[in-house]
C-alpha cells in the first residue's frame, strides 16, 4: 500500500549493484498524482496567505523603490566615483547564478542520466525562471534612464541610426540572459503539459478546467504526442546545457576583459559556472527542505534526493576554493604589482571583512558535507545553504567592490558605502522571488508527476525479478 | 613485444636527438639542444595526459556510482597505471633542472636570473621544481595504484565493500588531483615562458587530457574486440556514451582555450599577450597551426561528432578518435614548441621522430600492464548494468 506517511525512508545506504528506490513509501502511479495534485486543489494552507501577504508587500516596497530611483535618480544609491558599478550589479551576479540550478538539473542532469533529478526539476526550474526575473531588474534599472534600457535590443535607433556596442560585454549579457530566460521558460512549460493536462483532468470547477485546459495545449497523453514531446525534451535538454554554461561565462566577461586588477584573469568563465551552480543549489536545498516537509512529499524528495545536492554543493564549493586559490597564487606568480596588491587589499584591505566572510562561507562551510550526519540532516543542510548563499553574495561584493575602489592610481581610491535603499532593494528582490514562488507552490504541480512514474516504473521493473536492468532511458 | 616497442621507442628518440642536433641553424648547438627538450616535453605531456586523464575518468566513475561505465573501467585502470612508468621519462627533465643551469627547456632555470623571474626565484628553483614534480607524481601514482590494486582484489573476493572502499576516497583523491594538474601544468608547461601567466592553464591541460583519454579508450575498446576480447563486454551504447564525451570535452576544449584567448585579446596586456603573440602574430607557420587547431580541434570534430548515427557507428567513431588524437598532438606542440625558437624543417622530422618513439614506448608500458590482467572488472557488481542499459528507447 502507497503511505502518506510523514516519516521519511532512509534511501541513502548505497548497495553497489542495486539502486536505491528514488520513490519511498510503496508508491503506486495514483498515489503519486494525488500526492501531487492535492497541492493545487486542497484548500489552501493556512501559512499561505501570510506568506504571501509579506512577500508581496516586500515585493510592491521593491516596485515602489524603483519608482522613487526613475523620479529621483541613481544618486539615492551608493554608487560613487570610483565604485560605480556596486549593488546592483553585484544582485544582478547574484541572482542570475541562483538561477542556474534548475536547468542545470532539468537538462545536464539528463543528459547524464541521472535519474533523481525527475522529484526535484520542475521546483528548480521554477526557482531559475523568478531568480533570473529578480536579475534582469538589476541591469535594467542600473543604465540610470530606465526608461531607455531598450536601447539595448539591437536595432539602429531612429534618431541617431546607431546600433548598440557590439563589441561590449554588457550587450553579450543581454543576449546570453536573454536566450537563456526563453530556453529556460520553455523547457520548464513544456515540461508541465503533461502535468498540467492530469490537472486538468481533475479539475473540478469550470474556469480551473479552462484555463488549465488552455495551459496544457490540448494534450491527451497519446502515444504520439508523447513521442513528439520526448523528442522535443531531448533536443531543448541538449540545446540548454551550453546555455547553462555560456550565461555565467558571459557574465565573467563583463569584468575579466576589463584591464582592471582583481578582475581581469582567465580562470573567470568556469569559475563563475562553477560558482553558480554552486550557488543556484544551495538555494534549491534552502527551498525544497521546507516545501517537502510542508506538502508532506518526502517519499518524493527524499534524503537521497537532498544528499545528492549537497554532494554537488560539496563538490562546486571546493571549485570555487580551488579558483580563488590559483587566483591568488597567479596573482603573485605574475608579479604584476597591480594584481598582487588587489589581492591583498581584498584578505586584508578595508574590505577584509568581505572576504574572509566570502572564504568561510563558501570554501569552509561546505566542508562540512563530508559528514554523512550534516549532509542527510535537514536542518543543518539548510544551514549550511544559507551560509554557501550569503557567502556567493559576498563574493560578487568583494570583486565588484574591492577591485573599483582601489585601482591603479591611489589619488582616485575610495570607500564605498550601500545607503538604504540599496539594502532595501536587495531585501525587496527576495520579495519578488518568494511572491513567484509561493504562486507556483500553489497553482502549478510542484514535482514532474509523469518523470516520477517513469522513475517508479524502473524501481519496479527492477524489483521483480529484473534486477540485473539498469536504467532506461 | 613490448621489448621491441621499447627498442623502437629508443631509436626513435635517439633519432629525434640526432637529427635537432644535426641540422642547426649555423651550428648553433644551443638550438638543436632547446629544440629538442621542447619537443620531449610537447611528446611526454602527450603521453602522459592519457594516464591523466584515465585517472580522472576512473576517480569520477567510482565518486557518481556510475553503472555504464563499469565494463570499461578497467581499461582505464590499466592507463592509469601506467603514470609511475611514465614518471621515470621525466626523469631527465629533472636531471636537467637539478644539475644544469641549462634553460634550454625553463628560462627560470638559471644562477642569474633577471627582471621579474629573478622575483620567482622562490618558487622557480631547480631543488623545489623537483621536489614539487614528486609530490604530483605522488599524488597521481597513489591515486591509482589505490583505485588499481583495490579494483584487482574485487577481481578475486567480489566483494562489494571495495567499490564502497574506492567510492569513499575518491572524493578526497579528486581534490588532490584538481590541485595537483592545475600546478604540475603551471610548473612543467606554463613556466617555460617563466614572465606569462594564466589561471585558467591548468584547465587547459585537463581538458585536453580528458579528450585524449576518451578516445584512446574507444580505439583501444574497438581494437581489443576485434582481436576477440570484450567481445560481449563493450556495447554498442557504452561507444554511444564514450563518443558523447569526447563531443563534450572538444566543446569544453574550445571553450577554456577560447575563453583564454579572448580575455587576453580584449585586456591587451603586453605581458599577457606576449604568449600569443609569438604564436598568431608572426610570420613562423604557427599562425597556420592556430587556424588548424580552430578547426581540427573544434569545428570540424564538433560538426562530425554532432550526429548520433556517427557517434554510434564502429567506423565514424574510430575515425574521429584517430582525428582527435592528432589534434591533442598538435594543440600540445601548440602550446610548447613556439617557445623553442625558429623552426628548422629538419627539427619537424626530429619532432615526429620523438612522437613516434614517446608513443612506442607509451605502448609498451600499456601492454607491459595489461599482461595478465583481466580486461574487464568481471565482479564489480555494476557491471551487470554497464551491459544492459539503453540510450535509446526503441
Amino acid at each position: 500500500m502507497a503511505t502518506t506517511a510523514t516519516a521519511s525512508v532512509d534511501n541513502t545506504i548505497e548497495v553497489p549493484g542495486r539502486r536505491a528506490d528514488l520513490v519511498t513509501g510503496n508508491q503506486t502511479y495514483g498515489s503519486i498524482t494525488d500526492m501531487v495534485c492535492r497541492i493545487a486543489e486542497e484548500k489552501t494552507p493556512a501559512f499561505w496567505y501570510p506568506a504571501f501577504g509579506a512577500s508581496s508587500l516586500v515585493a510592491l516596497m521593491f516596485v515602489s523603490l524603483i519608482g522613487y530611483l526613475i523620479l529621483v535618480g541613481v544618486g539615492i544609491w551608493g554608487n560613487m566615483n570610483p565604485v560605480f558599478w556596486a549593488w546592483p550589479i553585484v544582485n544582478f551576479v547574484f541572482w542570475v547564478g541562483i538561477g542556474h540550478a534548475g536547468t542545470l538539473i532539468s537538462a545536464i542532469l539528463y543528459l547524464f542520466r541521472q535519474n533523481w533529478r525527475t522529484s526535484i526539476n520542475r521546483a528548480a526550474e521554477a526557482m531559475t525562471i523568478f531568480a533570473v526575473v529578480c536579475a534582469g531588474i538589476f541591469p535594467g534599472i542600473h543604465v540610470g534612464r530606465a526608461w531607455l534600457a531598450f536601447w539595448l535590443t539591437p536595432y539602429p535607433s531612429l534618431n541617431l541610426w546607431m546600433w548598440p556596442q557590439f563589441r561590449s560585454p554588457l550587450l553579450w549579457d543581454v543576449f546570453a540572459v536573454g536566450t537563456y530566460a526563453s530556453v529556460s521558460l520553455v523547457f520548464w512549460y513544456m515540461g508541465m503539459i503533461p502535468d498540467l493536462a492530469t490537472f486538468r483532468d481533475r479539475a473540478k470547477t469550470k474556469y480551473r478546467r479552462m484555463i488549465y485546459g488552455i495551459l496544457s495545449l490540448g494534450w491527451t497523453g497519446s502515444s504520439r504526442h508523447w513521442m513528439r514531446y520526448e523528442k522535443a525534451y531531448m533536443l531543448l535538454a541538449a540545446l540548454a546545457a551550453p546555455l547553462v554554461l555560456s550565461v555565467h561565462t558571459v557574465v565573467s566577461f563583463d569584468f575579466a576583459v576589463s584591464q582592471l586588477p582583481g578582475w581581469h584573469t582567465t580562470i573567470f568563465p568556469p569559475y563563475f559556472v562553477a560558482g553558480a551552480i554552486f550557488s543556484g543549489f544551495a538555494m534549491v536545498v534552502t527551498l525544497l527542505v521546507p516545501v517537502r516537509a510542508i506538502f508532506k512529499i518526502e517519499h518524493l524528495i527524499t534524503l537521497r534526493h537532498l544528499e545528492n545536492m549537497n554532494k554537488i554543493i560539496l563538490a562546486t564549493g571546493s571549485l570555487v576554493g580551488l579558483a580563488y586559490g590559483t587566483e591568488f597564487f597567479i596573482a603573485w606568480y605574475s608579479q604584476n604589482q597591480y594584481e598582487g596588491f588587489a589581492f591583498i587589499n581584498r584578505a586584508f584591505g578595508p574590505y577584509w571583512w568581505a572576504y574572509w566572510t566570502m572564504v568561510t562561507c563558501n570554501v569552509i562551510s561546505p566542508q562540512l558535507f563530508w559528514f554523512k550526519k550534516i549532509r542527510t540532516s535537514p536542518f543543518l543542510m539548510v544551514v549550511v545553504s544559507i551560509f554557501v548563499n550569503i557567502g556567493m553574495w559576498f563574493e560578487r561584493f568583494v570583486i565588484t567592490i574591492t577591485s573599483l575602489s582601489r585601482d591603479f592610481l591611489p589619488s582616485s581610491w575610495g570607500y564605498y558605502q550601500p545607503t538604504w535603499v540599496d539594502g532595501l532593494m536587495l531585501f525587496g528582490s527576495f520579495g519578488v522571488f518568494f511572491t513567484l514562488f509561493l504562486l507556483f507552490c500553489r497553482f502549478l504541480p510542484i514535482v514532474a508527476m509523469s518523470e516520477v512514474k517513469g522513475i517508479l516504473a524502473i524501481q519496479n521493473h527492477e524489483k521483480h525479478g529484473h534486477g540485473d536492468h539498469g536504467s532506461h532511458h | 613485444m613490448p621489448a621491441v616497442l621499447v627498442a623502437v621507442g629508443a631509436v626513435c628518440l635517439l633519432l629525434s636527438v640526432g637529427l635537432c642536433f644535426l641540422n642547426t641553424h649555423e651550428g648553433n648547438r644551443a638550438e638543436g639542444v632547446q629544440f629538442f627538450m621542447h619537443s620531449y616535453l610537447t611528446n611526454y605531456m602527450y603521453c602522459l595526459s592519457f594516464g591523466l586523464g584515465a585517472l580522472f575518468f576512473v576517480l569520477v566513475q567510482f565518486l557518481c556510482r556510475a553503472g555504464w561505465s563499469a565494463s570499461v573501467r578497467r581499461l582505464a585502470e590499466i592507463m592509469a597505471s601506467t603514470l609511475p612508468l611514465m614518471a621515470i621519462l621525466f626523469l631527465p627533465i629533472i636531471v636537467m633542472v637539478l644539475m644544469t643551469n641549462s634553460v634550454s627547456l625553463y628560462e627560470w632555470n638559471t644562477d642569474k636570473p633577471e627582471g621579474l623571474i629573478a622575483a620567482k626565484k622562490g618558487f622557480l628553483n631547480g631543488p623545489f621544481f623537483a621536489v614539487r614534480s614528486l609530490v604530483y607524481f605522488l599524488v597521481f601514482i597513489g591515486s591509482a595504484y589505490f583505485v588499481y590494486s583495490n579494483s584487482r582484489r574485487q577481481d578475486e573476493s567480489g566483494d562489494a565493500k571495495i567499490t564502497l572502499k574506492i567510492q569513499a576516497f575518491s572524493g578526497p583523491l579528486i581534490m588532490l588531483y584538481a590541485l595537483a594538474i592545475s600546478f604540475a601544468s603551471f610548473d612543467w608547461v606554463m613556466s617555460i615562458d617563466a614572465d606569462w601567466y594564466s589561471t585558467i592553464f591548468g584547465v587547459i591541460i585537463f581538458a585536453g587530457s580528458m579528450l585524449a583519454f576518451f578516445s584512446l579508450l574507444a580505439i583501444s575498446c574497438m581494437l581489443l574486440q576485434r582481436n576477440g576480447k570484450l567481445v560481449k563486454y563493450v556495447t554498442v551504447e557504452n561507444y554511444h556514451d564514450i563518443a558523447k564525451f569526447m563531443f563534450g570535452f572538444v566543446m569544453f576544449w574550445a571553450y577554456v582555450s577560447f575563453s583564454q584567448y579572448l580575455l587576453y585579446w580584449y585586456g591587451d596586456i603586453p605581458e599577457e599577450t606576449i604568449w600569443y603573440q609569438i604564436r598568431i602574430n608572426t610570420d613562423n607557420g604557427w599562425p597556420y597551426i592556430a587556424v588548424i587547431l580552430l578547426f581540427c580541434h573544434f569545428v570540424i570534430p564538433f560538426l562530425g561528432l554532432l550526429s548520433r548515427h556517427v557517434r554510434r557507428h564502429r567506423t565514424g567513431l574510430f575515425f574521429w578518435a584517430c582525428w582527435l588524437l592528432i589534434a591533442h598532438w598538435i594543440d600540445l606542440s601548440f602550446l610548447i614548441l613556439p617557445n623553442a625558437g625558429p623552426v628548422e624543417s629538419m627539427f619537424l622530422v626530429g619532432h615526429l621522430l620523438g612522437f613516434i618513439g614517446m608513443v612506442s614506448i607509451f605502448l609498451a608500458m600499456l601492454l607491459l600492464k595489461s599482461i595478465n590482467v583481466p580486461l574487464v572488472a568481471v565482479r564489480d557488481p555494476r557491471v551487470p548494468e554497464a551491459l544492459s542499459y539503453h540510450n535509446i528507447i526503441v
